[in-house]
């Protein structure tokens, strides 16, 4: 127990921070994304786990033959809007159900990145391309503010958008679809552009993602959503305990980004701990299992028949 | 004004399910009449409403509105020409959203939605206030309000006001009372009736309550077997009796009055 804990070292702890925060700050871009679909329009959408990997793909490919690399992100962005409108299209227009819909495209997508990519990993010589978003020790400092001020652009567009008469509309689709078109909403329209929007962040997340590392990988993507999901909701359940009814629409997406960062620390402390890397990902669906279930059990525990038959046995023997 | 002419309607045809809704329809309504629709369990009359408001397409027939066949046309192509108040008071209004966010969501049926402009201008708060207060409900006081706080009759009453915020061209209310307690049933009544004659809109009310389908409108419809039986208006349906309304029925329908009576009291 004691060489364990001699083995480790807190300057390597500190050392691997500002690369927790840098990578949580980029899967908080993809935590909006899953937000808008996951929270604004109550759709499960398993495509981020492909369009995440098609994001990286496609900026890597483009910086290898030459692109601008902050050209090449707004591609990115552009082919993870394709990515979700394909979606959109199989759950609205061929009746789909949308966990299906979004598994078809993910998968779909692996066989898209693989012939973006020509095989299975491309990397970009970092010494001789200068990306904004290095995970260089000696640039990492520009690498978190520069993708904290993405974050927060991003957060302040899509609380302006889901203000305006169209995120209005879009947030009733979610709510009440049956409500929405008899105001004349086209539901189906919504979805689709919800799905775009969402996968057009995750995308850009992705490409912002292969610059960090240097490289696009065709399983960069996997587990994606849950980890984008863990973000949302450690953000919200963040959010909640320190503001409480203060929190507002517009922290309430802070805070998701924070999940992001508080998600990719406590990854960060985990591995520091020795935590074996191959069961990361099964840490991180526990993770979010667990934080899933709280609301449920907190209402449950509140409101059940045991509790009431226990309550009332021991009014019974008191009564005696 | 609405004509509904001959319409079909079947659900889980060539299944065991299989459900004749609605066998040759036809009604036709007049400017600023107010038709109230009464009928037994499967009758048709929700059938009718959802085919008039296109929650899906019907087998055969067409309905008009002011002359133009709206039969090919969508539940959102429609909305702009219909206000809807549903039986059930979580549908017409979405929870999630504030009392404001749903009447300016309403205030914007039948027109393009801006990715430019905001979904409640400041500006329009004052006219939310004012039509609120005509509720007298004390909604006007609690305008930032999730809507999902409210009790199923201020719902009711705010998708009313929703519904006919942009003067439609046809009210449809599908038993809006009938999830609600006596007293606020005619509350919510009262307005309906107000609403209605003040803008002078074309109605068609279910409702299972008979006292209430002859006490409001000018005009009393009774459907059975997806088609329309009875069809009552002006002086004799002023002097109808629910007496005369369940013989009416009876003789419609050809059947065993004893059980009219349970369906329709």
């Amino acid at each position: 127990m004691f060489a364990y804990f001699a083995s480790l070292n807190p300057a390597a702890l500190l050392r691997a921070c500002p690369g927790g925060i840098a990578q949580g700050l980029i899967w908080g871009i993809m935590a909006l994304g899953v937000y808008m679909t996951y929270r604004m329009l109550g759709l499960a959408d398993l495509t981020v786990d492909g369009s995440l990997a098609t994001g990286g793909a496609v900026c890597i490919m483009l910086v290898l033959a030459g692109w601008n690399p902050q050209l090449a992100l707004l591609i990115s962005f552009i082919a993870g809007v394709a990515a979700g409108l394909i979606t959109g299209f199989l759950h609205t227009k061929l009746g789909i159900p949308d966990i299906l819909a979004g598994i078809l495209t993910q998968i779909s997508l692996y066989s898209i990145n693989l012939n973006i990519m020509g095989k299975a990993n491309q990397a970009v010589n970092v010494n001789k391309v200068n990306f904004l978003f290095s995970s260089n020790a000696k640039f990492l400092p520009r690498t978190i503010l520069l993708t904290g001020i993405v974050c927060f652009l991003l957060v302040v567009l899509l609380y302006l958008y889901l203000g305006t008469e169209h995120g209005s509309a879009l947030r009733a689709t979610g709510i009440n679809g049956a409500m929405a078109r008899a105001q004349g909403i086209n539901t189906g329209s919504m979805k689709v552009i919800g799905l775009a929007l969402s996968n057009g962040l995750v995308a850009l997340a992705g490409g912002v993602l292969s610059q960090y590392q240097g490289f696009a990988d065709i399983n960069m993507g996997r587990g994606a959503i849950v980890i984008g999901l863990a973000a949302v909701i450690i953000g919200e359940v963040l959010g909640e305990a320190f503001l409480g009814k203060y929190l507002n629409f517009m922290m309430r997406l802070v805070f998701v980004v924070l999940g992001g960062v508080i998600y990719y620390v406590v990854y960060v402390f985990v591995l520091w701990l020795k935590f074996p890397a191959d069961d990361m990902k099964l840490l991180t669906a526990v993770v979010v299992a667990i934080f899933l279930a709280i609301p449920y059990l907190r209402g449950a525990s509140k409101n059940s028949f045991s509790r009431i038959a226990k309550e009332n046995a021991k009014l019974e023997k008191e009564g005696k | 004004m609405l004509e509904i002419k001959n319409i079909y309607k079947t659900f889980n045809a060539g299944t065991i399910n299989e459900k004749k809704a609605l066998q040759g329809l036809s009604l036709t309504l007049k400017d600023g009449e107010f038709c109230t629709v009464i009928g037994g369990n499967g009758a048709g009359k929700s059938t009718m409403m959802n085919a008039v408001a296109g929650v899906w397409p019907v087998d055969s027939g067409a309905i008009l509105v002011d002359g133009v066949d709206i039969s090919g046309l969508c539940e959102h192509q429609r909305a702009s020409m219909l206000g809807r108040v549903f039986q059930d008071p979580m549908t017409g209004t979405a929870a999630d959203m504030q009392i404001v966010e749903n009447l300016a969501l309403a205030a914007r049926r039948g027109s393009r939605r801006s990715f430019l402009k905001w979904g409640v201008p400041k500006a329009e708060y004052e006219t939310y206030r004012e039509l609120l207060k005509t509720l007298d409900l004390g909604l006007e006081d609690r305008m930032t309000t999730k809507v999902g706080l409210l009790s199923g009759g201020q719902r009711q009453a705010l998708t009313l006001l929703m519904a006919t915020l942009k003067k439609p061209k046809l009210l449809l209310l599908d038993e809006h009372t009938a999830a609600l307690d006596p007293k606020t049933a005619a509350k919510v009544l009262d307005a309906t009736q107000r609403i209605v004659e003040k803008d002078h809109l074309t109605t068609m009310m279910i409702t299972h309550n008979m006292r209430d389908a002859i006490a409001y409108g000018n005009r009393l419809v009774m459907m059975y077997d997806g088609h329309i039986v009875v069809d009552v208006s002006g002086e004799e349906k002023k002097h109808l009796t629910v007496e005369q309304l369940l013989n009416l029925f009876s003789q419609a329908s050809g059947s065993d009055e004893a059980d009219d009576k349970l369906l329709l009291s």
